[in-house]
């Protein structure tokens, strides 16, 4: 994924606003707030960062 | 038989001559503006273009037929029809089509005290009488008579504006061949100014560059001069002479933003406290600036038919817009170029040091200027980049006029053309790194045709 530097480090979970990091494998951004845990999707290298299109881990 | 639809426009009337636009379509349009408006007379102004005097006399003539007198006052610039009908309330044409090739031609309308005429505000009404054919009037036929207005105009802008100390300055203006050739000797009359003229020879076939200033390539003659010539300050006007553009003694470029920031400095100053109006493309650095001497900024979308009716809602003294256009409460809320160029001399002429120190204090931050792309879809586009930017930390986003994202002090906008299929881009950010990480990063999700 090549997502900018400088927007990796401003882009947070819109739900819960926690930090998100990057997982490669699968072109996701994980939420790190501890009672959130979304994954939003990235596509062609662009973030889709509402929560609608999130993936939770949670519920499989 | 004329197609009307394609020559009325969204504010005005325009096409090619004599294929789209001639006399008889002309003569129609002034009849049925006569007709509609009830006026007992109406003015008109034209600018230099070739077919500019038939077709304003046409107009005069069709309006003539339905009982208006018709007050011609010949060649002149559009602020002028504004002043025109502002001064002799009542309404009035402009027969030009301001910068675009000599081919074209167009006629711009207001209302009596230069209130604006639109699609959704008479115009649409208009062409369908127009083109359905103007019934014929009762009564005796108006009567038309010439009057020199230049200068009653000239006059009245420098009622506006305090130009009684103002020290000796040297003024390169370049008209590009427009409508500010005329009307600048008589504005400057009586001024402690040195004019260094370029292109003032009226020519609708603008044999030397284009009349648009909003293009840097157009003002590089400007530049060039002003250096050479060692001048204080550098003005270059558009074809019909309502927008103006600044350069600085240095040859550099000013943005509008800047000239909007010194002009409401200057408004406030002579009214404490009163609203000034920008757009959401002009420069954070203008509300920034209003609030702190003083005043209320209040923001709108691009377009003089918003700024317009902003104005006249909050009773604003000056609203200003990145594009060159600056609108004077005092002035019938109408915009002028010429108002805003004497604003810059006042304050550049009371004070000592040279233009570029003055204009520092309001040049706060980096702007990417308009950047044009096209796609294929420009509400999915601008949703992909929305989503990109929904989880961003701090980040302020609003649809007032397209897409506007900001965060700290960056901001960004997103807005589609109505009337081609691109989206228009302008970024600003306190250094150029952060410029261009902004403007690389939307430009990416903008191109991006992965679909």
């Amino acid at each position: 994924m090549k997502i900018d530097d400088w927007l990796l480090e401003i882009l947070v979970c819109p739900k819960c606003h926690s930090p998100v990091r990057v997982d490669e494998e699968a072109s996701e951004l994980v939420c790190t707030g501890a009672d959130c845990g979304l994954a939003y999707p990235v596509r062609d290298d662009i973030p889709v960062m509402l929560v609608d299109e999130a993936r939770d881990p949670a519920k499989g | 038989m004329a197609e009307y639809a394609k020559i009325f426009k969204a504010y005005d009337i325009r096409g090619t001559v004599p294929d789209e636009l001639d006399e008889g379509v002309a003569q129609a349009v002034g009849a049925a503006f006569a007709r509609l408006t009830g006026a007992p007379a109406v003015v008109t102004v034209h600018d230099m273009r070739t077919s500019s005097g038939p077709l304003a006399e046409a107009f005069g003539l069709g309006a003539a037929s339905q009982g208006a007198d018709v007050v011609s006052a010949g060649l002149g610039s559009t602020d002028m029809l504004y002043y025109a009908s502002g001064s002799l309330g009542i309404p009035g044409a402009m027969i030009t089509a301001s910068h675009n090739p000599a081919k074209y031609n167009g006629i711009k309308l207001c209302r009596a005290g230069a209130r604006p005429v639109g699609s959704d505000s008479g115009l649409a009404e208009l062409r369908a009488m127009a083109e359905t054919g103007v019934p014929s009037a009762q009564g005796a036929a108006g009567t038309i008579t010439a009057r020199d207005l230049l200068s009653g105009y000239a006059a009245h802008l420098k009622t506006l504006v305090d130009l009684s100390g103002i020290r000796p300055l040297t003024v390169a203006v370049d008209a590009g061949n427009g409508m500010a050739g005329h009307t600048v000797p008589k504005v400057f009359e009586g001024l402690p100014i040195t004019l260094v003229p370029l292109y003032f020879e009226l020519d609708g076939t603008f044999p030397n560059h284009e009349a648009n200033p909003i293009e840097p390539k157009n003002l590089a003659d400007l530049q060039r001069a002003v250096v050479s010539s060692s001048a204080d300050i550098g003005l270059a006007f558009d074809g019909d002479a309502d927008r103006c553009f600044v350069v600085d003694e240095r040859g550099e470029i000013v943005s509008p933003s800047v000239l909007t920031a010194l002009i409401a400095v200057a408004e406030l100053a002579r009214e404490p406290g009163a609203t000034i109006i920008h757009n959401l493309i002009t420069s954070r650095a203008v509300p920034e600036i209003v609030s702190a001497h003083g005043g209320v900024p209040v923001r709108t979308r691009v377009g003089h038919s918003f700024i317009k009716a902003e104005m006249a809602a909050t009773g604003a003294i000056f609203g200003g817009e990145h594009s060159g256009h600056f609108y004077f409460r005092d002035f019938w809320f109408a915009d002028s170029g010429m108002l805003a160029a004497l604003h810059v001399l006042a304050a550049l002429g009371s004070q000592d040091g040279p233009l570029s120190a003055l204009l520092s204090a309001y040049a706060r931050y980096r702007s990417s200027g308009e950047i044009n792309s096209e796609v294929r879809d420009q509400r999915a586009t601008t949703e992909r980049v929305r989503a990109a930017f929904a989880g961003t930390d701090g980040v302020r986003m609003d649809e007032l006029d397209g897409l506007t994202v900001a965060r700290g002090d960056w901001w960004f906008n997103l807005r589609p053309s109505n009337t081609e299929p691109l989206l228009r881009l302008n970024v600003e950010a306190p250094d150029e790194q952060t410029l261009a990480d902004v403007r690389d990063q939307v430009l990416r999700i903008v191109h991006d045709d992965a679909d």
